[in-house]
């Protein structure tokens, strides 16, 4: 039922403007894959091709062992469940999703059998008299759901699928979305911008950039090994604090790179030869800094802005040139706005990115 | 059985040689309304009461003395020249059609009518059998286009109690009409102070066609040559602005009643609200049925006259009336014998139209006693011979009457000066009959 | 959707509006409760003057009059007949051309839809007698087709429907697509019910205008067996029914609307939502 998806140098332009640029990805059967960039990144325009809702410019697309970019999108074994969730509003629960069955000739007793077997996992059995209209949000997004799985896919696309449901609802989908994978183990194709999203669901995330895949990942590797300036930046939250690095100093264990207004950071990377200096930055993530006393080594930080996030507080400060930093200390935190607090920086953890953006980090594991 | 085995042979007959079928089906198409409900079964033509009731009554009439004529009739909405005209363009016009004279120059023109003299001549029918105000209303360039039907006329109706409360009654009574400019006036005056109501009862609102009616009335009265080219209305004479000037002063100086449309007039004089109602022929028989009944304004007292002379030049009433006319089309002899014989039947039943209230077009028929005997028609007998029409050459007839009418009522209303209304309905109706 | 609140209570609070809507509505009420009051009265007793309408007696023969013409109901059939065929036609062809245009990619598909409209810019005086002439040629007058046929093609339709299926996610065509649906089906079962609104508001407005219609009926049908209502009542006045049948000319009208008057009270819901402007819901 479940199969592998491949994208074979998928290429898609609209007259000059290039929008997918040679996209190469493998998709396992079963597992559960995130598209995650920012908008205008590709990555619905990627799903929709996969969907057949996008003609494809150059490029082919596989589905099991069979080439699908030249069928129909209704012959391609896929099911969506979109944005909107896109239920037909004259429809009942049960003749929206019975629908897609009927138009390929399912007998009446196995439409049933299905629509049962979904509405009851997704306890929307008894929604199944009701239009649309008169379904809250979460229920239309199941209805959504619904429809995709009595079909019994190859594969399920999802369309940012949570965007429109509130924070509390978002997260209780998104973990019965996972319930859901486990259960049913199919191939799962997720866009979405919403990077916690992709971290809580993702088998592996594929991030993109700029009609590109810039990484391809489990979410650790993305988290910890960000390929690039942009990932880094990205993923996250809150985002990687980017120091500006005046110089490099090589030493046995690393680098010790001077950063303006913090003085000397000495990292565990080793960077190569032709390390392109010139805008160079250093990357630290709040989580690997910690406050000190201020007989500690560190640096100085005026506190703006204390976020207090009850198991975390997050200090956002300047450095004494200026240059931004966030910094993490305990839920229990006394730092108040306006305060100047020492923080070290875990040398192991901080990442470094030449002019490029990419990036090069410490070959020990934390 | 006999009569089922009758039924089958005729039908295989009809069936195998349709030629054997004498039937002819006349196809007519008129005005005057529908009144299927009470007059669509019958015959008794003396019994009919009513333009539709009549015309209705003498089609049926003439159905039953000639089995093998059908007369298939279809009324169209007054006065129905748009579907004519349709029906002339897509070839499919009907074989008579009911027409106003004034209207019958456009089509004459273009030639669009068939002459009838032969079909007259057939029948036995000659022109001078017509009055002249009916036969010179349907002869163009010498031929006679239509079967002259009946002349209409606007009248003056009269309110003889109210007359007589106006010292306005002669001995015998009779009122006494105006017979100048100046014995209207002075008769208004007389009967306003009596009565504390206007002479007369007019038509001056959502119509104009009373306007230019009465105009064309008072300038033939002058004999004037206003439509001596037929192609060019000439107001800017004297005649006409005497014409107007009348017009206006009756208003001005409070003789008329005011803002009245035609449904208010015809009922504001049956309710006694004025003296004399300017309208038409056909009111006749409304009015005389309603003074034979008790207790009302009119009550043993109505009495009705042509519009009397005003200025010395001629005796003379604008008149127009309706004919019938045989639109151009392809017709066997046959057909046109058939027609022949409904017109002759129209021709010999003159006297049972005219009880409509409109005037005869045969002459024997306005001398007959019968026709005499009809309530008041004495009095108004004389308009065949002084009725009227517009020349027979003028076309847009209908055209002209609203334009005339439009600037008239300005002018009489004040809107307009009368030189200036004058100046500018002839400019309309030249422009008009220049761009035809 | 915006709930309306008709509730006494509701309308009270708002004294301004509410006398002014009960002024307009009695200033539109006026000639309707006029006419009807005039087709009740006996046309002699009218003559004399309209205020009878305000007294007694009151009569239904005008109504009798009417009916027993035989022809009425002739007329009445055929009004049907172009109304109902003329509606059926026009939520037909504008709901195709409307998917077409909203949704089709075709050569020329902007251009087409220009020159759609530019159709409601062109008046029937300007196109009549051509119209007239072709229908000649084709042998089409005096027969419903051709009655029908001229109205067909509603720029108006086309254009409403266009809107409509714009305003419809394409989201939903994309599931439809998805869900292994042909074009035609997808229009069929899928988007022409999300319509309904849109159609209930066109097909009333193309039912009254053909029922109404009387300036091609007139030209067209030009033999009595063929005339819609409108012309069949107008050719049956009198000449002078506005002074001697005022009581008859009431109750031709009243008759005359009395479907009209049917198809507002079975579509009130669906008129008042196409004049406010809220078809989409």
């Amino acid at each position: 039922m479940s199969a592998s998806i491949s994208i074979k140098n998928i290429t898609k332009r609209y007259d000059s403007v290039t929008v997918l640029d040679d996209i190469n990805l493998h998709i396992e059967d079963g597992e559960f894959v995130v598209f995650l960039g920012p908008s205008g990144c590709g990555k619905s325009t990627l799903l929709r091709m996969i969907a057949g809702l996008e003609s494809i410019t150059e490029g082919s697309i596989e589905i099991g062992d069979k080439r699908i970019d030249t069928l129909p999108s209704g012959q391609r074994g896929v099911a969506m469940v979109f944005q909107s969730y896109a239920l037909y509003p004259h429809m009942t629960t049960r003749q929206n999703m019975s629908f897609g069955l009927e138009n390929v000739n399912v007998a009446q007793d196995e439409i049933d059998r299905r629509v049962n077997d979904a509405a009851k996992i997704l306890e929307i059995d008894h929604l199944l008299d009701r239009k649309p209209g008169r379904l809250s949000g979460g229920q239309r997004q199941r209805v959504a759901i619904g429809r995709a799985i009595v079909k019994e896919p190859k594969a399920f696309l999802f369309d940012e699928p949570l965007s429109n449901l509130d924070a509390a609802l978002r997260g209780r989908t998104r973990l019965e979305l996972a319930q859901l994978h486990q259960r049913l183990g199919s191939t799962m194709i997720f866009v979405t911008h919403d990077q916690v999203e992709a971290m809580t669901l993702a088998d592996r995330i594929v991030i993109m950039h700029k009609q590109k895949i810039e990484q391809i990942g489990t979410p650790m590797e993305i988290y910890q090994h960000p390929v690039s300036r942009f990932v880094a930046e990205f993923v996250g939250s809150p985002p990687m604090s980017m120091l500006p690095i005046n110089h490099i100093e090589n030493t046995v264990d690393g680098v010790t790179v001077e950063v303006s207004g913090a003085g000397k950071v000495v990292t565990a990377i080793t960077l190569p030869q032709d390390f392109n200096a010139k805008d160079a930055v250093i990357g630290i993530r709040a989580e690997d800094t910690a406050i000190v006393s201020p007989q500690e080594e560190g640096l100085d930080l005026t506190i703006k802005v204390v976020e207090r996030l009850g198991d975390r507080t997050l200090l956002y400060g300047t450095l004494v040139d200026g240059t931004e930093l966030i910094a993490e200390d305990t839920g229990r935190s006394k730092v108040k706005a306006g305060e100047t607090v020492r923080v070290s920086i875990s040398p192991h953890a901080a990442h470094i990115f030449d002019g490029n953006g990419l990036a090069h980090h410490s070959q020990r594991e934390v | 059985m006999k009569r089922l085995l009758l039924g089958t042979t005729a039908i295989s007959l009809l069936a195998l040689s349709p030629l054997a079928n004498a039937n002819t089906t006349i196809e007519l198409q008129r005005f005057f309304g529908a009144c299927e409900a009470e007059y669509g079964k019958a015959t008794d033509i003396s019994a009919a009461v009513g333009e539709c009731g009549i015309i209705t009554t003498l089609v049926n009439k003439f159905e039953a003395d000639n089995p093998d004529i059908k007369v298939n009739v279809t009324t169209v909405e007054w006065p129905g020249y748009d579907q004519l005209n349709a029906q002339l363009a897509s070839r499919s016009a009907p074989d008579v059609v009911s027409m106003h004279y004034s209207a019958m120059s456009d089509y004459q023109s273009r030639g669009l009518l068939v002459p009838l003299d032969d079909v007259l001549k057939g029948q036995n029918i000659k022109a001078s059998d017509f009055t002249d105000a009916a036969i010179s209303s349907v002869t163009k360039e010498n031929k006679v286009y239509a079967l002259p039907f009946d002349n209409w006329t606007m009248l003056f109706h009269v309110n003889n109690n109210l007359m007589k409360k106006a010292d306005l009654l002669t001995a015998d009574g009779k009122p006494i009409l105006p017979n100048s400019s100046d014995t209207l006036f002075a008769q208004g005056e007389q009967f306003k102070r009596a009565t504390n109501k206007p002479f007369l009862v007019q038509i001056s609102a959502n119509e104009t066609a009373s306007y230019a009616r009465i105009f064309y009335t008072l300038m033939m009265q002058q004999d004037s040559k206003f439509f001596d080219d037929p192609n060019r209305i000439d107001l800017s004479g004297n005649d006409a602005k005497a014409a107007l000037t009348l017009m206006k002063d009756i208003v001005d100086k409070g003789l008329s009643t005011q803002d009245l449309d035609y449904p208010a007039a015809v009922s504001a004089f049956a309710n006694g609200d004025g003296g004399i109602a300017v309208n038409g022929t056909w009111l006749i028989g409304t009015y005389d049925a309603q003074s034979k009944e008790p207790n009302n304004a009119l009550s043993d007292g109505y009495s009705v006259f042509p519009v009397p002379q005003f200025f010395q030049q001629k005796d003379a009433t604008y008149a127009d009336g309706h004919g019938w006319v045989v639109p151009r089309g392809d017709r066997t002899d046959e057909k046109m014998a058939a027609i022949g014989k409904l017109f002759k039947f129209f021709y010999d039943n003159n006297y049972e139209w005219s009880r409509t209230g409109h005037l005869p077009t045969v002459k024997k028929v306005i001398t007959s006693e019968a026709f005499k005997s009809l309530p008041h028609r004495s009095d108004i007998a004389k308009v065949a011979t002084t009725g009227q029409a517009l020349p027979a050459e003028v076309l847009r007839q209908f055209a002209i009457q609203d334009i005339i009418g439009e600037e008239l009522g300005s002018a009489v209303n004040s809107d307009k000066s009368i030189d200036d209304a004058l100046k500018t309905a002839q400019y309309r109706v030249n422009d008009l009959l220049e761009n035809i | 959707m915006k709930t309306m609140n008709y509730s006494p209570e509701h309308l009270t609070s708002n004294r301004h509006l509410f006398w002014i809507a009960a002024v307009l509505g009695v200033i539109m009420m006026a000639p309707v409760a006029w006419i009807i009051g005039l087709s009740l009265k006996d046309n002699a007793e009218l003559l004399k003057g309209t205020e009878a309408v305000f007294a007694m007696p009151y009569t239904l023969v005008n109504y009798a009059n009417i009916l027993e013409s035989s022809s009425v109901f002739g007329w009445f059939i055929n009004s049907m007949i172009v109304a109902i065929g003329q509606t059926i036609g026009v939520l037909l062809l504008s709901s195709l051309a409307g998917y077409a245009f909203a949704r089709l990619e075709f050569p020329f598909r902007k251009t087409l839809f220009i020159i759609v409209l530019f159709g409601l810019a062109v008046p029937e005086q300007a196109v009549i007698i051509a119209r007239h002439q072709m229908f000649n040629w084709f042998d089409l007058h005096n027969t419903h087709i051709g009655l029908i046929l001229p109205n067909l093609s509603s720029a108006f339709g086309v254009f409403l429907m266009t809107q409509f299926f714009r305003a419809i996610p394409k989201e939903i065509d994309e599931a439809a697509m998805l869900d292994n649906a042909s074009t035609f089906r997808i229009f069929w079962k899928v988007l022409l019910p999300l319509t309904l609104p849109a159609q209930a508001t066109l097909g009333i407005f193309t039912f009254l205008q053909a029922w109404n219609d009387y300036w091609w009926p007139l030209i067209s049908a030009t033999k009595a067996d063929m005339y819609t209502l409108t012309i069949g009542i107008a050719s049956s006045q009198t000449n002078f029914a506005q002074s001697e049948g005022l009581g008859f000319l009431g109750a031709q009208a009243v008759f005359a609307s009395l479907p009209v008057v049917i198809v507002y009270i079975f579509f009130q819901r669906h008129i008042v939502t196409a004049v406010s402007g809220g078809a989409v819901k």
